[in-house]
C-alpha cells in the first residue's frame, strides 16, 4: 500500500466536546472503511481529511501535500472528491446543473470538456435520463446519486464519502459497491458508513472510531477475526453475552464470552465492530431486527 | 419554479405594483388573465418526487475525460468568465429579477403604449431620464445578486463548493461578472424602449446631444453597480432582508442628494444614481454626464472591491480599490464642479436673448412662434396646430411672438449662469411664453394661450399659482372660442368641458385643467361660462367671427359681460353665473 494519507495526533474539539482525539492513522490506495457509533467523530475526521474543517492539533498529509498551508490545500482540492453526510441541492437545478456547477469549482474551465464529464459522471450513477430534471423533483434516492456523481468528477485521487449509501435501496447500494470498485479503482477511497457489510464489501481496510479516538485499523478480516471465538447461536437468550438478538431463523446470535459447549460461529466483521464497540451498542442491537 | 413562472410572477408583481400606484384599471384588467396563464403553469409544473429509475452501470464509459488535473482550465480566470456564464444565466431566471424585468416593462407599457402621448419633449432629455427608467430594475438586481450569493448557504452546498479548489474569493469575482445579463438586459429595455417610443410618440422631436452616450452610460454602470452592490452584501451580511434594505436606504440617499438646495440649483445632483432634470429643455444645460459616469463607474468599482475583500486581501486587490476610491474622487469633484466658462456663457445668452439664438415661423402674419433648434422639428406641429387660432385672431390684437424661454426661477440654474445672466428677463411684453414640451400635451396650451393673451387673460397663474376668475366675463368666453378654432366639434366641445362634469364643486366645474396635484389652471371660468362657450360653438362661426371683429375692444373688457356677448351672437342669457372663489393650484 502507497500511503497517501496520513494523520498524527490529530485532535478536533468543538468548546468542551472532543471530538477526534489525537488521531493517528495512514491509509493509501483502496477503500478505508470508518466505522464508529454516531459522534464518534467520523465526519469531523473525514471533514478534516477533505480539507472542509482545520484540525486543532497534530498533522496531517494528504497526497503529498500539507492542507495547512493554503497551496497544500489547494493541491489536495485538485484531486479530491467529497460527499459531505448532508450534501445541500439547489432544489431549482437540474442534476446536469448542479453536476456541473461543481466541475467549473473544480476549475473544469473547458465547456466542451465539462459538459462530456458531467454526461459521464451522472451516466456512472444512472441518472442520463433524468439529469435535466430539477434536483426537487428527485428522490432522495436520486439526490444521494447526483452528490455521489459530483464527487466522482475527475476520478480524483482521494474520495471521501461520508455515509455514501444512506437512502439509496438494497440495489442501488450494490450498483454503488460495482461503481467504487471500477470508477475509484485506483484513488484513495474513505468511506464512512453504518453498514459493515458494505466495509465488508467494500474495504480492504476499516478504521474504528469510538470516542473520538481509533479503536481498531486493519483488514476487515482481522475486525472479524477480533471476534473469533465470541459469537455464538443457542435457541434462547443468554443473559450472560454482551450483545444478543433474534436472527431470522428464530435463534438468538450471541456476542461475548461463550458458555462452554456453545454452538460457536464464525464471526462477520458486524460481529467484530459490535464487540469492540461493546455496551455502547447494546440498546440499539438487543432488540429483534 | 419553472422558467415561464419565474418570468409570469415578475410580470404579476410589476403589474400589480404598477396598478397600485397609477390606479391605472387598464392595468387591472391585464393582471387577470396574466394571472391565470401563471396558475395554469405552477398547478403543471407542481408533481410529485419522480419514482426511483433503475441504476446501470453497463456500457457507461469508465474513463474520465480528463483525469484530475489539465482540465483546459485557464486559471481562476477562466473559472471565474465560466462562473460568471453560469451565474447570468441564474441570474436571468431570478424571479427576482424577473420583477426587475417586470417593471421595465411595465415602463414601455406606461410610457410608450398605454400612455404615449405624454412624451412631448425632446429626445435628448427623455434620453437623460435613462439613469430612473433602469433603476427599477438594479433594485431587483441587488436582491437578485445578493440571493445568488448566499444561494450555497441557504441551500447547504457550502461544504461540497468550499472544498473544491476554486478560491472563494475567485466565486465573487464570477457572481460580479454575471453582472453582464443586467447590463445586456438594461441595454435590450432601453432599446425597446426607444423603439416603441419611436413609433407610438410622435411628439418626441430632435435629435440625440453628445451628452445623451453619457447619459445611457451611466445608466448601464447602473446595472453593474447593482450586481457588485447585491453581491458585496452578500458575502458580508447574509441576511436576505439586507440588499432590500440597501435598495431602500439607496433610493432615499439618491433623492437626498438629488433634493439638495430644495427648488434652487443643486450642485451635488450628478452624485445621485438618478440625477434630476432641472432644466427645462436640454439647451439650457451643460451636465457632466463623463463625470457621472465615471462617479458610477468607481463607485462600482469600490463595491465590488468590497466583495472581493471579503475572501482575499492583496496588494492587488488593495491597488484596484484605490484607483476606485481615486477615480470616484476625481469623477466627484468633476461632477460638482463649475461648468467651462464658454458654456455658461452660452446658456446664459440662451436664457437672456433667446430671440438670438431661435428659429421662428410664422403664422398667418400676425403671430410667430420661436423655438430653440433643438426643438425646430415641433415647431411645424405647433405651428400647424396653433395656426386657425392665430387666423380668427381679429387685427386689432397685433402681433404677438409665442417664444420658448426659460421659464424657471434663475435660482435654478448654476451660480456661474447667473453671474453672466442680462436681467430683467421677464420683460417680454408682447411674447407669450411658450410652456414647456411635456407640458403640450394635445397642444391645448398653446392654442388656448394665444385666445388668452389676445383677450387680455394670463397665460399663467401668479406668483401666488392663484388662477384668474374670469366667471361671467365675456372675454373668457371669447378666448375659449378662439382657442377651439379648426378643430372637429366633438373635439371642441371636449376641450371645452371640464374632465369632470358631475362635480358638485363650482370650482371644479369652472376648471377646465382639473383640480389636483401638478394642476395649475391659469384661467378658471364657470359652468354656465363654459354652457355658453358651447352654445356658440354650434352657431355658425362666421356670425360669431363678424360679432367679435364688430366689438373686439368691448369683447376683451373685463367689465362686459357674457349674457351681453350671448345677446350679441343671438344666444339666450347663460346667468347667473357661479361665484367661483379662487383656489391656488398644487405644484408638483
Amino acid at each position: 500500500m502507497t500511503r497517501t494519507v496520513s494523520l498524527q495526533e490529530l485532535t478536533k474539539a468543538f468548546g468542551a466536546t472532543v471530538a477526534v482525539a489525537g488521531v493517528d492513522l495512514e491509509f493509501g490506495s483502496g477503500v478505508t472503511g470508518l466505522l464508529g457509533p454516531n459522534g464518534a467523530g467520523k465526519t469531523t475526521l473525514m471533514r478534516i481529511v477533505a480539507t472542509a474543517m482545520a484540525a486543532d492539533s497534530g498533522r496531517l498529509e494528504v497526497l503529498g501535500h500539507d492542507p495547512t498551508t493554503a497551496s497544500g490545500r489547494l493541491e489536495v482540492r485538485r484531486r479530491l472528491g467529497y460527499l459531505p453526510q448532508e450534501p445541500g441541492f439547489h432544489r431549482n437545478f437540474s442534476a446536469f446543473d448542479f453536476v456541473d456547477y461543481v466541475a467549473i469549482l473544480k476549475e473544469w474551465g473547458d465547456r466542451r470538456l465539462r459538459h462530456d464529464e458531467v454526461r459521464r459522471v451522472l451516466a456512472l450513477v444512472g441518472l442520463e435520463a433524468v439529469m435535466h430534471k430539477k434536483i426537487g423533483r428527485l428522490s432522495g434516492g436520486m439526490r444521494r446519486r447526483v452528490a455521489i456523481a459530483q464527487a466522482l468528477l475527475g476520478s480524483p485521487d482521494l474520495l471521501v464519502l461520508d455515509e455514501p449509501t444512506a437512502g439509496l435501496d438494497p440495489e442501488q447500494r450494490l450498483r454503488f459497491r460495482e461503481l467504487l470498485g471500477t470508477a475509484a479503482a485506483d484513488a484513495t477511497v474513505l468511506l464512512s458508513t453504518h453498514q459493515t457489510d458494505d466495509v465488508a464489501a467494500l474495504c480492504q481496510r476499516v478504521v474504528v472510531l469510538l470516542g473520538g479516538r481509533v479503536a481498531f485499523a486493519g483488514a476487515p478480516a482481522d475486525l472479524a477475526q477480533h471476534a473469533d471465538g465470541r459469537v455464538w447461536i443457542a435457541p434462547t437468550r443468554d443473559t450472560r453475552a454482551e450483545l444478543a438478538w433474534v436472527t431470522g431463523d428464530g435463534r438468538v446470535r450471541h456476542i461475548g464470552v461463550p458458555p462452554s459447549g456453545a454452538e460457536l460461529v464464525p464471526p462477520t466483521v458486524e460481529d467484530g465492530y459490535l464487540l469492540l464497540a461493546g455496551q455502547a451498542a447494546k440498546p440499539a442491537m438487543a432488540e429483534p431486527s | 419554479m419553472n422558467r415561464a413562472q419565474t418570468l409570469a410572477l415578475g410580470l404579476i408583481v410589476a403589474l400589480v405594483v404598477g396598478a397600485s400606484i397609477t390606479g391605472s384599471p387598464s392595468l387591472v384588467l391585464m393582471i387577470v388573465p396574466v394571472l391565470l396563464l401563471a396558475l395554469i403553469w405552477t398547478l403543471r409544473g407542481s408533481g410529485r418526487p419522480m419514482p426511483e429509475t433503475g441504476w446501470s452501470t453497463v456500457g457507461v464509459a469508465e474513463d474520465p475525460v480528463v483525469r484530475n488535473g489539465s482540465r483546459g482550465n485557464g486559471g481562476a480566470l477562466a473559472t471565474a468568465g465560466a462562473l460568471g456564464r453560469v451565474e447570468g444565466g441564474l441570474l436571468f431566471w431570478s424571479p427576482w429579477f424577473a420583477i426587475g424585468i417586470g417593471f421595465s416593462a411595465l415602463i414601455v407599457l406606461m410610457f410608450a403604449v398605454l400612455f404615449p402621448g405624454e412624451n412631448n419633449q425632446a429626445w435628448a432629455e427623455l434620453v437623460q431620464m435613462s439613469p430612473w427608467f433602469v433603476h427599477p430594475l438594479v433594485g431587483m438586481v441587488v436582491v437578485a445578486s445578493h440571493r445568488a450569493v448566499t444561494r450555497s448557504v441557504r441551500d447547504g452546498t457550502e461544504e461540497v463548493f468550499g472544498v473544491c479548489p476554486t478560491r472563494p474569493d475567485t466565486r465573487t469575482i464570477g457572481h460580479l461578472v454575471a453582472a453582464w445579463v443586467p447590463l445586456v438586459v438594461a441595454a435590450v429595455f432601453l432599446a425597446t424602449f426607444a423603439a416603441a417610443l419611436l413609433v407610438r410618440a410622435p411628439g418626441l422631436h430632435g435629435g440625440l446631444t453628445a451628452d445623451n452616450v453619457g447619459d445611457v452610460v451611466g445608466a448601464l454602470l447602473l446595472c453593474l453597480g447593482g450586481a457588485a452592490l447585491g453581491v458585496a452584501l452578500g458575502r458580508w451580511i447574509r441576511f436576505g432582508l439586507v440588499p432590500i434594505v440597501a435598495v431602500v436606504g439607496v433610493a432615499f440617499l439618491s433623492t437626498g442628494i438629488s433634493g439638495i438646495g430644495g427648488h434652487g440649483w443643486n450642485p451635488f445632483v450628478q452624485l445621485s444614481t438618478a440625477p434630476t432634470i432641472e432644466a427645462p429643455s436640454p439647451v439650457f444645460a451643460d451636465r457632466p454626464v463623463t463625470a457621472h459616469a465615471l462617479w458610477i463607474a468607481a463607485l462600482t468599482g469600490i463595491v465590488a472591491v468590497v466583495a472581493v475583500l471579503r475572501h482575499r486581501r492583496d496588494r492587488l486587490l488593495l491597488m484596484v480599490g484605490g484607483g476606485a476610491v481615486a477615480l470616484a474622487l476625481v469623477a466627484g469633484i468633476g461632477a460638482t464642479s463649475e461648468m467651462p466658462a464658454a458654456s455658461a456663457a452660452r446658456i446664459a445668452d440662451l436664457v437672456s436673448r433667446p430671440e438670438a439664438h431661435q428659429d421662428c415661423a410664422d403664422l398667418t402674419g400676425r403671430v410667430e412662434v420661436c423655438v430653440f433648434p433643438l426643438h425646430a422639428e415641433y415647431l411645424d406641429r405647433v405651428v400647424a396646430d396653433a395656426s386657425p387660432v392665430a387666423a380668427a385672431l381679429p387685427a386689432e390684437v397685433g402681433r404677438v411672438t409665442i417664444r420658448q424661454v426659460y421659464g424657471r426661477s434663475t435660482e435654478q440654474l448654476p451660480p456661474e449662469v447667473r453671474r453672466r445672466l442680462i436681467l430683467p428677463l421677464d420683460d417680454r411684453p408682447r411674447e407669450i411664453p411658450l410652456k414647456e414640451f411635456d407640458e403640450l400635451g394635445t397642444f391645448t396650451g398653446v392654442r388656448r394661450d394665444l385666445a388668452q393673451f389676445a383677450v387680455g387673460l394670463p397665460t399663467a397663474p401668479d406668483d401666488a399659482l392663484m388662477p384668474m376668475v374670469a366667471a361671467g366675463q365675456a372675454r373668457g368666453v371669447v378666448a375659449l372660442w378662439l382657442s377651439v378654432r379648426g378643430l372637429e366639434r366633438a373635439d371642441q366641445l371636449r376641450r371645452t368641458t371640464v374632465p369632470n362634469p358631475d362635480a358638485t364643486d363650482p370650482f371644479e366645474q369652472a376648471s377646465l385643467d382639473g383640480v389636483g396635484q401638478c394642476s395649475v389652471p391659469s384661467v378658471v371660468w364657470s359652468a354656465q361660462d363654459l354652457a355658453a362657450v358651447r352654445a356658440m360653438i354650434d352657431l355658425d362661426e362666421e356670425v360669431v367671427a363678424a360679432a367679435l371683429e364688430s366689438g373686439w375692444e368691448r369683447w376683451i373688457d373685463p367689465t362686459t359681460g357674457t349674457d351681453e356677448l350671448l345677446e350679441a351672437v343671438g344666444l339666450p342669457p347663460a346667468g347667473p353665473y357661479d361665484i367661483i372663489q379662487p383656489r391656488p393650484g398644487e405644484g408638483c
